[in-house]
């Protein structure tokens, strides 16, 4: 190795040393503030470990020893499909600032922060969750994420799903199963785990254990709103994308029975006169929390989210009406397109729907959409929403933001003055 | 656009061919009975015994026969049987023998004065008890004393061939026990339980204090768990044996066809199973199969279980009125046969009342819990459920292929009979329910498309239903019945799950986001004229609240994501983080 080669890799070295720093750094400071967060309760701090674990420990998701990771990049790709491979699904959609630095310099301007901290995650080659990962599923769900799988192919096997772009027909679900059966073959030359019935309905058991808590902590919220800090929440749903499945069920079920103990005793996580909040639109991942903390500081109360990365990530259950590998496999392909709230699908009046629904089930008094730069689709749809939400005199922002620090004191202005629009605009 | 007018040309080739195979039903034999007077003989002991006739599978004896004349009814009155009695009926014989015995002189009464006592024995056969308005009757001189069973519900009593009016006959049951009755106005004795006339009766009549006549009457029908049972289910045990082989050849041939497509699709695991206990969840699903089960055996054996048959009320389902033990009369006889349909008005009127009554009350509920042919296709569907073999799934073309061949099959079961043709021969219901009661049917091509129904039923959950005529007919009150499916379109997510389920194919279930307003949204009325109440969609449903069946604007089943749940999720093992493998 020549001098110049030895300067270059131990530059790189160094480069990759401080980042290690910098975005453990960042993701220690954002532990922390959640975990001050008063009324916390003693079962999330397992969700916490697993998020340390990931990303100030720097260590590969948390699995059994010899399962495979598959890195997926949106709920599009049923997890029980790789469950049932014997691998084991990571969503890998970045939320790390420093990571969205190295991106900037690799994509485009105009291109999302997620994409681009997921970019620089892959170049930057350090984070063990990202390099484990053994193949790459990314579903086509907008111009960006159809680039992001280009580079992706260069660093790992990578799997396309082609997303339709409609759902009322029954021609484009049947491609997406056709996608999935495409997808399950690349898992089995993976794995080695060939398709089978008994695969498929075990791996769905399992998940829906998970489901089955998940639904329970929906009904326990639904019942009490107050009952758990919505940022507690989502870090326990960004924790579920880097825990094996049936690991997530145990912890998710020692926090609802300890909410359901909190419930009884009427020990509720805010006061009741706090203003319920919304959060919607485009995810929110680890260690991006600067929305949902500013939230909570200013004195709002996150009740709910209907992101990609929170109750969205694992809300929709597959209703398997036909108990064969067809039957399982048209269930997922329904399950993981046709409920999806997503924007890329052209009409979404379901979304506004979804989001009537969650405001009656959790008594919402605002709603702020959430949109990273960049990301057209979801921008798209704020209008749309806007109105409908203006019919039910709900107040709604647009936040938009960048996987930065810069604009978290601008933020915290706008989300101030909604929640004061809230405590007292209406007088 | 060539495509189009190709399938339109084979669409209508099929059609064309539906339609004649239909009316060459009977000719295009699944299975055939020997004429049934072919297969019966008669013969006659002096044992002592009264005089009576009892079968012995087609073997009728008739007992304590001397000094009898044995009468056979045909088609051009009552003929006398000769001495060698068997194979020596008249050619157009129809099913009925009765035996006079005359010319003895006893005192029955106890009061010391002799009588003329006439005896005589009477016996329909099986299949001449059918579902002719018109039973067997003789109405001869020759036999002074009749009884004419009608509708397996009265008993018209003929003395000299005229109706006996308001007089009392005693009835002996065949365990000795006697009961009075008195005919009303046109001679009709009502109220015998059923199973009591199947083991036998004596009618005695007197009309006047020196005459005594008496009459047993034997219809042939005590024939289940016997060896003719069993005989009697061959059509239908062949029907399955045929399914079978088709299902297996199926499953077989789609591995081959896959095999080549290097594609895991199609992967049928047989016998695999999933070893952790699923929860049992009480539901909507379990009460139908209760009423599912219950009807069909009460459509099956009913007026064996109970004693009575209530021929008046014709519930519209393809429960086969062939099958005599059947607890109710079926609608699909009258729809398929409206050229007799103005038999009598009575028969008229009880028809449409309960047609009106079942469509606008029940409606395709019906379909959905009652109908036995519905009930077979759910048991083939249970059983792919439990042998995880791939299924067909239908889109949205195909079902609108089925609708086209559903218009075509209503067609051929409104107007068959006025072209002369018969719907039964094509019925597969026929091959079904008269089979399991114990009644020998030839079947035409009935049998056929029974095959026909168990192997799309199988791969395609009630198929059949899609294409149902009757159905359709029942479907078309949906708008005034007091069942309905309400949704929540804010609380739908739009799954598609309810599509999914759907037996019936009803998309609209989950595409519908407004009702009749702009703001009715939240209790939007989504019954279909296909919508059969099965409660798959609401059972599937995930979202609190979404998918409800009502009745008379009541929830009685709502879709409840923690009940959706529990029917997939295992029970939570007791052992921590130990659930992976």
């Amino acid at each position: 190795m020549n001098d110049y080669d030895m300067r270059k890799s131990s530059a790189e070295e160094r480069r990759k040393q401080r980042f290690i720093n910098k975005s453990a750094a960042v993701s220690v400071k954002y532990l922390r503030k959640i975990d001050d967060l008063p009324h916390k309760p003693e079962a999330l701090e397992p969700f916490m470990n697993i998020l340390r674990h990931i990303f100030v420990d720097m260590q590969g998701a948390v699995k059994p020893e010899n399962t495979p990771s598959v890195g997926t990049y949106c709920v599009m790709v049923p997890p029980e499909l790789i469950y049932a491979a014997g691998a084991m699904p990571v969503k890998l959609c970045g939320g790390s600032y420093t990571a969205f630095n190295i991106g900037d310099d690799i994509a485009p301007r105009d291109v999302c922060p997620l994409v681009k901290a997921v970019m620089g995650f892959e170049s930057i080659d350090v984070m063990p969750v990202y390099q484990e990962c053994e193949m790459m599923a990314v579903p086509i769900t907008c111009d960006c994420k159809k680039k992001l799988a280009g580079y992706l192919g260069q660093h790992h096997p990578t799997v396309t799903l082609h997303v339709p772009s409609r759902r009322d027909r029954d021609a484009d679900m049947e491609q997406y199963v056709r996608e999935l059966y495409l997808f399950s073959q690349k898992l089995t030359d993976l794995t080695g785990v060939p398709l089978s019935y008994e695969r498929l309905s075990y791996a769905c058991g399992m998940t829906a254990a998970a489901q089955y808590e998940l639904s329970r902590f929906i009904e326990l919220r639904r019942k009490a709103p107050l009952v758990i800090k919505g940022t507690h929440y989502m870090a326990v749903m960004n924790a579920m994308s880097y825990t094996h499945i049936s690991i997530w069920t145990e912890y998710m079920r020692a926090l609802n029975d300890e909410l359901e103990q909190k419930i009884k005793r009427g020990e509720m996580a805010s006061k009741e006169n706090r203003p319920r909040i919304l959060i919607t639109g485009s995810p929110i991942v680890f260690p991006n929390f600067k929305l949902p903390l500013l939230i909570e500081e200013m004195g709002g109360v996150l009740v709910g989210d209907e992101t990609c990365m929170g109750e969205r990530g694992a809300y929709d259950p597959p209703a398997i009406a036909d108990r064969s590998v067809d039957g399982i496999m048209r269930a997922l392909a329904n399950k993981s397109t046709r409920p999806c709230t997503c924007p890329t699908f052209t009409d979404n009046k379901r979304r506004v729907y979804r989001i009537m629904q969650m405001l009656k089930n959790y008594k919402v008094q605002g709603v702020i959409y959430h949109v990273l730069r960049g990301c057209l689709v979801y921008d798209y749809e704020y209008r749309v929403l806007e109105e409908e939400l203006g019919k039910l005199n709900i107040p709604v922002i647009r936040v938009e933001s960048e996987y930065n620090e810069e604009d978290v004191e601008q933020l915290r202005i706008r989300v101030e003055a909604f929640i004061e629009l809230i405590k007292y605009g209406k007088g | 656009m060539k495509n189009k007018t190709v399938g339109r040309i084979l669409f209508a080739v099929f059609a064309v061919a539906l339609c004649a195979a239909a009316y060459f039903a009977a000719d295009l034999a699944f299975f055939q009975y020997d004429d049934p007077l072919e297969r019966a003989t008669l013969s006659v002991v002096n044992d002592g015994e009264a005089l009576s006739f009892t079968y012995d599978n087609d073997a009728i004896t008739l007992h304590g026969g001397d000094n009898t004349t044995v009468y056979a009814l045909t088609m051009g009155g009552t003929a006398v049987v000769e001495d060698t009695y068997s194979e020596s009926f008249p050619s157009d014989f129809s099913g009925s023998f009765a035996a006079v015995q005359t010319g003895i002189r006893e005192d029955t009464d106890g009061d010391g004065v002799k009588e003329d006592i006439t005896r005589i024995a009477k016996t329909d056969m099986e299949y001449t008890q059918g579902y002719d308005a018109t039973a067997n009757a003789f109405l001869s001189e020759d036999i002074p004393l009749e009884v004419v069973y009608k509708d397996r519900e009265k008993f018209t009593v003929y003395y000299l061939a005229k109706p006996v009016k308001n007089a009392e006959i005693t009835v002996t049951l065949a365990d000795g026990s006697e009961q009075v009755f008195t005919t009303d106005e046109s001679g009709d004795i009502t109220g015998l339980n059923l199973n009591d006339v199947r083991n036998g009766l004596t009618f005695t009549y007197r009309p006047n204090p020196l005459t005594t006549l008496s009459i047993h009457y034997q219809v042939e029908a005590d024939t289940i768990f016997t060896v003719r049972w069993l005989s009697a289910m061959l059509p239908f045990g062949i029907i399955i044996l045929i399914s079978a082989v088709c299902i297996t050849l199926d499953v077989f041939l789609r591995k081959l066809l896959y095999k080549n497509e290097k594609l895991p699709i199609g992967k049928t695991g047989i016998m695999a199973r999933d070893k952790r206990r699923k929860r049992f969840v009480f539901g909507f699903e379990t009460v139908r199969w209760i009423i599912m089960i219950l009807s069909f055996a009460l459509l099956i054996f009913g007026s064996r279980l109970t004693g009575t048959v209530f021929s008046s009320v014709q519930l519209p389902i393809f429960a086969c009125p062939y099958n005599l033990d059947q607890l109710t009369s079926s609608g699909c006889y009258m729809l398929s046969h409206l050229d007799v349909l103005v038999s009598s008005w009575k028969e008229i009127l009880a028809f449409f009342g309960t047609f009106l009554v079942c469509a606008v009350l029940l409606g395709r509920v019906l379909c959905g819990f009652v109908c036995p042919l519905g009930f077979i296709q759910d048991v083939a569907h249970e059983a792919r459920q439990a042998l995880h073999i791939e299924g067909i799934s239908l889109n949205e073309r195909l079902y609108a292929v089925l609708r086209m061949v559903k218009w075509v099959m209503l067609i051929i079961f409104l107007g068959i009979g006025f072209v002369g043709g018969n719907f039964c021969d094509f019925c597969p219901a026929m091959a079904l329910s008269p089979a399991l009661a114990g009644f020998k049917l030839s079947l035409g091509l009935g049998g056929f498309v029974m095959v026909i129904v168990l192997v799309s039923g199988f791969f395609k959950r009630r198929c059949f239903c899609n294409i149902c005529p009757l159905g359709f007919i029942l479907g078309l009150t949906h708008k005034i019945s007091l069942f309905k499916l309400k949704k929540d379109a804010v609380a739908c997510t739009e799954c598609g799950a309810c599509y999914e389920a759907c037996p019936m194919g009803i998309k609209s279930v989950f595409t519908v986001r407004e009702g009749k307003g702009k703001y009715d949204i939240q209790c939007i009325d989504v019954t279909t004229s296909d919508c059969i109440m099965c409660g798959e969609c609401v059972r599937c449903c995930p979202e609190n609240n979404a998918l409800a069946i009502t009745f008379c604007g009541k929830k009685i089943y709502t879709a409840d994501r923690m009940k959706f749940m529990k029917q997939y999720a295992p029970r939570p093992c007791k052992k921590k983080g130990k659930d992976h493998e």
